[in-house]
């Protein structure tokens, strides 16, 4: 990973510099880093999240677990800073994210990534110009263009994407758009990264790779993952702790074991259901359709 | 082998009677065979109380649903309905297709909403839509406030491509209106004129409404139809995959990197698009003046030079430069607030020419009042 290289001391200075204009996340002496507080939010007549409550510390990778049209999505959104909660507070390093004044906010988004679950890329600019755009936009005025050039580059090729540099995001598989993203999101080195289904529609082997990418990005750089998947597999191989979320609640929190030992029967049975799923031969409902 | 089904009437001791069906069942005999299943059963002398499925060839996803909302409807009705000798795939195939009772298998979908409610919510819709408005307004003149205090933030990178798109490429479409229309006017105007012996006159009404105002609204329409569109497309579908979201996560602002760029690009090339309309469209009115009035180049050139004033021509800029924000401003607008996959695209796209061409027409009339009131005061 380090043979991308970083550079020179200068280039490096050059980006520290940008580091340190950011926010500080201080968590003045508690280990959360992101805390949510009865996050309520309602579309229309729907309540699709019911008072959560959520501790995420610094440096683990948090997984938000559960069926889709649980909320999970919505959650990422309000702890991210995308989407305000109709009630409740997100904060993070005990700051609440959505009554900061725009520059702290803006700040705060230099200092956290998201990548979307369609990766979202610019479908006007290549991978790397995508990589590069949260570099030359937010720092255009420090960073030389062949700096910004090589950390773009370097961040590809952490992801494994440096073949694929000049291509547009139209060209892309799945797989590929959403390692992209993951490099677009760590573009800065923000100390928070947000993903939205990295593994979602990938063939086992691609999402075992990302899995692979989020823990190593943790483990080598100590960024904190907060990571939403429906994916069972992909959850356990990832998560510090994780939320399992049912019907807009959290069902259980805690670590792999303790989610499992809360014994939540919603729970059992969204662990269970999948493993009869995969047991099941589907030739049984195949043989009606035809007949 | 065709799709039939065959009844067979049975009578049953206790009095009620049995149909026997036989053959196929399926989504090709379909509505025949519903109408015969529902005839049999009104048609009956005894009632009927059970269909034995027992010599049926085939079942598929069709007949299992027509026999189940027969058994629903008898059932609701009072008289219930058994089915009996079902295989053991044609079982499963009907718990398949099962429903927990009968009143939700014979549940309709909702109506769809009548004219008057459509109405009502249209004009909720437009309130909302209102107030979404002056959000925009709002964030556009501050993104505008910005840009000035601090030209560095705009995203002067993507103008000049944009400046392309929608100048250059626009020039013969809008050079070609402009001179059909030009032309138009003088041939609509060159009969009346002739009768008064006015022939150089025609210099004079060509020009004039050419340069204050048919050169700038019929370039802005075009631009409208050409960019537009394409920005509220752009725009929408960007929304739609959530690179907007995306933009506001790396810190970008939609209004100063998308919105600022298209106003300045389009501001900057509609009053020479708009200059090229004026000329072209004097011309047409020259071709008639030529061919059917008699007048010479050089008359009608006099005439012109006379007629026109740097004021005629000004006010032509002014409403091209006001017609280009309107532009972009409505067509961002449209685009950034699109919901719901490519039906929404469309309906963006759609609403946001609609609009611009609205508020065109109505800019226009207070533009032209103003000018007049200033030419004359």
């Amino acid at each position: 990973m380090s043979r991308a290289g970083w550079g020179d001391a200068a280039q490096l200075a050059a980006l520290q510099e940008l580091q340190a204009e950011g926010l500080t996340l201080d968590a003045r002496g508690s280990d959360d880093l992101i805390r949510a507080v009865a996050v309520t939010t309602v579309f229309g007549e729907r309540t699709v999240l019911d008072g959560i409550d959520l501790a995420i510390r610094r440096g683990e990778v948090f997984v938000l677990m559960g069926p889709s049209g649980c909320g999970k999505t919505t959650m990422l959104r309000h702890l991210c800073g995308l989407r305000a909660p109709t009630f409740g507070t997100v904060s993070i390093g005990g700051r609440d994210i959505h009554a900061l004044p725009a520059a702290e906010l803006h700040a705060l988004r230099l200092r956290t990534g998201m990548a979307f679950q369609g990766g979202a890329l610019l479908g006007s600019l290549t991978v790397e110009e995508n990589v590069a755009l949260p570099l030359r936009e937010n720092a255009g005025r420090q960073l030389p263009r062949e700096v910004i050039r090589q950390v773009a580059r370097a961040k590809l090729d952490m992801v494994g994407l440096l073949p694929a540099a000049e291509r547009m995001p139209a060209d892309l598989s799945g797989g590929m758009c959403k390692r992209a993203a993951i490099a677009r999101a760590i573009a800065l080195d923000p100390e928070i990264v947000f993903l939205d289904e990295p593994t979602a529609g990938l063939d086992p082997i691609t999402a075992a790779g990302i899995d692979n990418l989020i823990v190593k990005l943790n483990a080598v750089f100590g960024i904190t993952m907060v990571v939403v998947t429906h994916d069972l597999p992909s959850a356990y191989a990832i998560a510090d702790r994780m939320a399992v979320f049912f019907d807009g609640q959290v069902a259980a929190f805690g670590t792999k074991d303790q989610v499992l030992e809360a014994g939540d029967p919603r729970i059992r049975d969204f662990v269970d259901r999948r493993m009869r799923d995969a047991e099941r031969p589907e030739i049984d409902v195949a043989r009606h359709m035809i007949l | 082998m065709s799709d039939t089904l065959r009844i067979e009437n049975i009578e049953l001791p206790d009095g009620g009677a049995e149909l026997r069906l036989g053959g196929r069942l399926t989504l090709a005999a379909g509505a025949a065979a519903w109408d015969q299943l529902r005839n049999r059963c009104a048609s009956t002398a005894s009632e009927v109380r059970r269909i034995d499925l027992s010599a049926l060839e085939l079942v598929d996803g069709a007949g299992a649903a027509e026999l189940l909302s027969l058994r629903a409807r008898r059932s609701m009705a009072g008289r219930p309905l058994e089915l009996v000798g079902a295989s053991e795939e044609t079982g499963q195939l009907l718990d398949l297709y099962g429903c927990p009772n009968d009143h939700t298998c014979l549940k309709e979908a909702p109506p769809s909403p009548t004219a008057l409610e459509e109405v009502g919510k249209a004009t909720v819709g437009l309130l909302e839509n209102a107030r979404d408005v002056l959000d925009e307004v709002g964030a556009l003149v501050s993104a505008t406030a910005r840009a000035i205090r601090r030209p560095r933030s705009v995203n002067w990178r993507e103008i000049p491509q944009l400046m392309e798109r929608a100048g250059a490429d626009g020039v013969p479409i809008i050079a070609l209106i402009n001179f059909l229309v030009g032309l138009i006017i003088a041939l609509q105007a060159a009969d009346q004129l002739k009768r008064y012996g006015a022939n150089v006159f025609l210099a004079d009404l060509v020009g004039l409404t050419m340069t204050r105002e048919l050169a700038a609204l019929m370039t802005a329409i075009i631009v409208a139809g050409r960019s537009g569109a394409a920005y509220a497309a752009e725009l929408g579908t960007m929304r739609v995959n959530e690179e907007i979201d995306a933009l506001r996560s790396l810190g970008l602002d939609a209004q100063r990197f998308l919105v600022m760029p298209r106003v300045i690009a389009l501001a900057a090339v509609a009053p020479l698009l708009t200059l090229l309309g004026m000329v072209l469209g004097c011309l047409g009115g020259l071709v008639v003046a030529m061919t059917s009035l008699e007048l010479t180049p050089a008359i009608y050139w006099g005439e012109l030079q006379r007629a026109i004033n740097l004021l005629d021509i000004t006010e032509g800029l002014t409403k091209s430069v006001l017609f280009a924000i309107t532009i972009v401003f409505i067509s961002c607008q449209r685009g950034l607030g699109t919901r719901g996959g490519a039906a929404g695209v469309g309906r963006s796209t759609t609403s946001a020419v609609v609009a611009i061409l609205f508020s065109l027409i109505v800019l226009d009339a207070i533009a032209s009042t103003l000018f007049n009131s200033v030419r004359n005061g």
